[in-house]
């Protein structure tokens, strides 16, 4: 097969990538081109940042937030990361994650803020957090990371966050909460939700590219991402719904644009104003809460495992 | 050939293309990349029996 963009301009190159859903076919050279022209229009299209903005990229060390943090770079915004360790010592996934996404940030230069949060619960990582509460690991890690993203982009003066969800994260999740009708998940799911009081804006600039675009990106950018999935979320239904979607997409291209952005253009506008909760200052650490006693969430798990390891 | 998928390595002795590899192996084309001889492929090449391929996954939890 080869690249339809160098047809187009006299010469012959061997493709990389077939994308059934643009009906394209893309050399390296061209590839890394479109990608990153496509992540740029995204930014602009959506109003999500603009080059005078200083942006915190929230990065894991796999493939999705490292390959958005190098485009950013190359497309020349002012992009440093931040970085949450989880303390999973399982297959050593933490320890990889982190040099990863270290590797990264010395390779363009670009500062990497890492919060341990070993550090915040006295020696506790997910799983010994998961052990003590109960509480679901994913649950727990998602507590922490918007809790932790907001504050060090607050406290560090950034104009927004951006994370590394993509197109099949995005129609998963959407799927996820069309099956149970969730609005008010539904009313939140948004590549751009704005800054209000106490929180930072954040934003996905990855939502039009799908997980092998990415992947393909890294690759090619020679990026070095963790491969491990997390050993605490195997079997989660997110990968069954990415699987049921990519069978759609492959009798029906374009199924999984379609759903995500005409969801944003005809649904979206519908849902947000349903929602507007009353936000006030936590009373112990300050962030935003809508919680009628005003403590956030964090500060009431926080609470919850410092009695639980009391007893 | 030697098919290397994650931490499994497969063994086929005919010739066949990417699409038709990753369907011997249960593999979607939508969240998979082939790379062959160190090159990443379109599906529809042709795989010889001497070549050397890796099977990258792409899906991930989230």
């Amino acid at each position: 097969m080869k690249c339809r963009r160098c047809r187009d301009m006299g010469k012959t190159k061997k493709a990389v990538i077939f994308l059934p859903h643009h009906n394209l076919s893309l050399c390296r050279d061209c590839f890394i081109l479109w990608y990153e022209k496509q992540i740029g229009r995204t930014i602009k299209k959506m109003r999500m940042f603009t080059r005078k903005d200083k942006i915190m990229v929230a990065v894991s060390g796999g493939k999705d937030s490292l390959a958005l943090w190098f485009a950013l770079e190359r497309l020349g915004y002012a992009t440093d990361g931040m970085y949450i360790n989880l303390g999973i010592e399982e297959r050593n996934y933490s320890r990889i994650s982190y040099e990863k996404a270290k590797k990264l940030s010395e390779r363009i230069k670009r500062p990497l803020h890492v919060v341990d949060i070993k550090d915040i619960f006295e020696g506790k990582g997910i799983p010994e957090l998961n052990k003590l509460t109960r509480q679901p690991p994913c649950s727990i890690c998602g507590l922490i990371k918007r809790y932790y993203t907001n504050k060090v982009a607050l406290d560090k003066g950034y104009d927004c966050v951006a994370t590394g969800h993509n197109l099949d994260d995005e129609v998963a999740t959407l799927l996820l909460n069309t099956l149970s009708w969730d609005v008010d998940s539904l009313s939140r799911q948004a590549p751009v939700l704005p800054e209000k009081q106490g929180f930072a804006r954040r934003v996905k600039p990855l939502v039009g590219m799908t997980e092998k675009e990415n992947l393909l990106y890294c690759l090619l950018m020679e990026i070095d991402y963790a491969k491990e999935e997390c050993p605490l979320s195997t079997g989660v239904s997110t990968i069954f719904y990415k699987q049921v979607f990519n069978k759609i997409e492959q009798k029906s291209p374009g199924t999984k644009l379609r759903f995500y952005f005409n969801f944003q253009k005809n649904i979206y506008p519908l849902l947000s104003p349903i929602k507007i909760p009353h936000l006030s200052p936590c009373s112990l650490c300050g962030q935003p809460t809508t919680t009628s006693d005003k403590i956030c969430a964090l500060c009431r798990f926080k609470e919850k495992v410092k009695n639980l390891t009391k007893n | 050939m030697k098919v290397k998928v994650g931490n499994k390595v497969y063994q086929f002795d005919s010739k066949m293309r990417g699409i038709d590899l990753l369907k011997k192996l249960n593999l979607q084309p939508q969240s998979n990349i082939i790379i062959k001889n160190g090159e990443v492929i379109t599906e529809d090449e042709y795989i010889e029996q001497n070549d050397e391929v890796e099977i990258i996954n792409a899906i991930s939890g989230g």
